[in-house]
């Protein structure tokens, strides 16, 4: 954690080598992030990059240099969103894309599957909670929803996970 | 798999794909490039007539320097070291630091002075005519333990008089565990001055005058730790860009008239046309209660609407206010900004009604006053 916060001082004082170690250690939990919300990996590309550049950017107006992540996790699902949004008005509903109306988890990485068990609106709580390790409260402010729903979710996302664990085990009897 | 697993498949490493490797790659060469450009302008600047000081002369007119009790040296017109301090406090973008230079607020200058071993070296200063920040570099004081370094007197001169400051040492840390130390040993200490002259700051000589370095306590007593005086000398540069503007508009129903402002980089003057209302104020000391009859104030601003909707609170660092003389209903607001304020971006000017709430008020309590275009 402190070197953390030295590469993001660093970084605020114009070293964009410390900057960018510092996004490169952030690089998996963004790339989840991304995938999960965007599916197509050329999206996730262009979210991830685009966020850099405006962390980089912006880096200076962060007032509180231990809420590096928090910040940078909130700037990349604005990036996502957009582009979603920018696709929604691209793409007529029959001509969605192969790649992004692939739900069948052929191809998929193994923690992708996983995340595939759970509804839509338990995956970016459970990322958030279990994989990025932020807190309650912060997984509330990053999805701007209050921290009672963040703990339902989380309670019903581990839930899915179970049932479906009793379901596996049903098919293999 | 059990729960536990799957989340363990979660938190595993992920393989991210070439595509978005590639991608990555690509900004990160964008910032790169940024960053060498950023440093070859600030080259071509120094070649378009200012001394440029190489840094190995600097550390030996600093090692010089160290030689005598409280020997001073002054190299000026260095090129723009932005003080990371400063940087924080002003939330300056990279934008705003260009602009800055651009426009001659923000100089660097070498004017140092050792004293008991310490080395106190002026960093930067961001100047208009109404106000000033000044970043020092502290080096050679072991601030071991977390209380706050501080000096114990500071005295600032511009041509010869005294002038408001106030100052105190960087927190880079967080406020449950503070850090005024760097990673390189130093300290920085940020000051601001404002100036009571019609004639402003810039290109004015400048005095600061620091006393006794220690610490302050908890019961925010000074508990000295060496005692010595750093003196520095140094001509402040910095802008005269001032936009003003005819507003002529009431605050919300009240008589309250904003005739016009004047915003700098750094401050805003609001004239208002302010019939005056007699108001009876109470303080309570330990001679009892004290009543005294003075005037009505503006209401309390709150910050700025700008272009894009947005708000922005402001945290005014020192204001000076009053009515202009005895007879008129001519009063004069002058603030200090906490953040460099970009006249064109400003929409309107946003008050808070009183009883409103002053620090979170909802836009049920905010009053707006529109700004020409």
């Amino acid at each position: 954690m402190t070197e953390h916060l030295e590469l993001v001082k660093r970084a605020k004082s114009g070293d964009e080598e410390a900057f960018i170690r510092l996004m490169e250690s952030q690089s998996d939990c963004m790339y989840k992030m991304a995938k999960t919300i965007l599916k197509n990996e050329e999206d996730v590309a262009d979210a991830m990059a685009e966020t850099v550049l405006v962390c980089w950017e912006k880096l200076s107006t962060l007032k509180e240099n231990r809420y590096v992540k928090t910040w940078m996790i909130r700037i990349l699902m604005n990036k996502c969103y957009d582009l979603l949004r920018k696709k929604e008005l691209l793409l007529t509903e029959d001509t969605v894309s192969e790649a992004d109306a692939r739900e069948d988890g052929y191809g998929m990485a193994e923690w992708e599957q996983v995340l595939q068990g759970l509804d839509e609106k338990y995956r970016l709580v459970m990322l958030l909670y279990y994989v990025d390790g932020f807190k309650i409260r912060e997984v509330s402010e990053i999805l701007d929803i209050p921290a009672a729903t963040v703990k339902t979710r989380l309670v019903r996302g581990r839930k899915q996970l179970a049932d479906e664990m009793k379901m596996e085990r049903g098919r293999t009897l | 798999m059990t729960e536990r697993e799957k989340i363990e498949i979660l938190q595993k490493k992920a393989e991210i794909p070439e595509v978005v490797r590639k991608k990555m790659q690509l900004a990160y060469g964008q910032i790169r490039q940024e960053k060498r450009m950023h440093e070859e302008i600030e080259g071509q600047k120094n070649e378009r007539g200012k001394t440029v000081v190489s840094k190995k002369k600097v550390a030996i007119i600093l090692a010089v320097a160290t030689l005598s009790l409280a020997t001073v040296s002054v190299a000026a017109g260095v090129y723009i070291r932005w003080s990371e301090g400063l940087k924080e406090k002003l939330q300056l973008t990279r934008t705003q630091e260009k602009e800055l230079e651009e426009i001659g607020a923000a100089e660097s200058t070498e004017a140092s002075c050792t004293s008991q071993g310490i080395t106190v070296t002026v960093l930067q200063s961001i100047t208009d005519q109404n106000f000033s920040h000044l970043a020092f570099s502290v080096k050679g004081y072991s601030a071991e333990t977390k209380e706050q370094p501080d000096f114990e007197q500071v005295i600032v001169k511009v041509d010869g008089k005294e002038v408001n400051a106030s100052g105190s040492f960087r927190n880079f840390g967080e406020e449950d565990m503070p850090g005024y130390q760097k990673a390189d040993g130093t300290m920085e200490y940020l000051m601001q001055i404002d100036s009571n002259e019609e004639n402003g700051l810039a290109g004015k000589k400048i005095q600061v005058i620091l006393e006794n370095l220690g610490t302050v306590n908890k019961q925010a007593e000074f508990v000295s730790g060496v005692k010595g005086t750093w003196t520095l000398d140094w001509e402040l540069a910095g802008t005269e860009k001032e936009e003003g503007l005819s507003v002529n508009q009431t605050i919300g129903d009240t008589d309250t008239v904003v005739k016009s402002i004047e915003i700098t980089p750094l401050s805003l003057t609001i004239h208002y046309d302010m019939p005056r209302k007699k108001i009876t104020k109470q303080s309570y000391g330990d001679d009892g209660v004290t009543t005294w009859e003075t005037y009505e104030e503006p209401w309390f601003l709150y910050g700025f609407r700008m272009e894009d909707g947005t708000v922005r609170q402001m945290v005014f660092q020192s204001q000076e206010q009053g009515y202009d003389d005895e007879t008129t209903e001519a009063y004069t607001v002058k603030y200090a900004t906490d953040q460099i304020v970009e006249a064109e971006q400003i929409n309107s000017l946003l008050y808070v009604k009183p009883g409103g709430n002053l620090q979170e008020p909802g836009e049920e309590d905010l009053v707006e006053v529109k700004l020409p275009k």
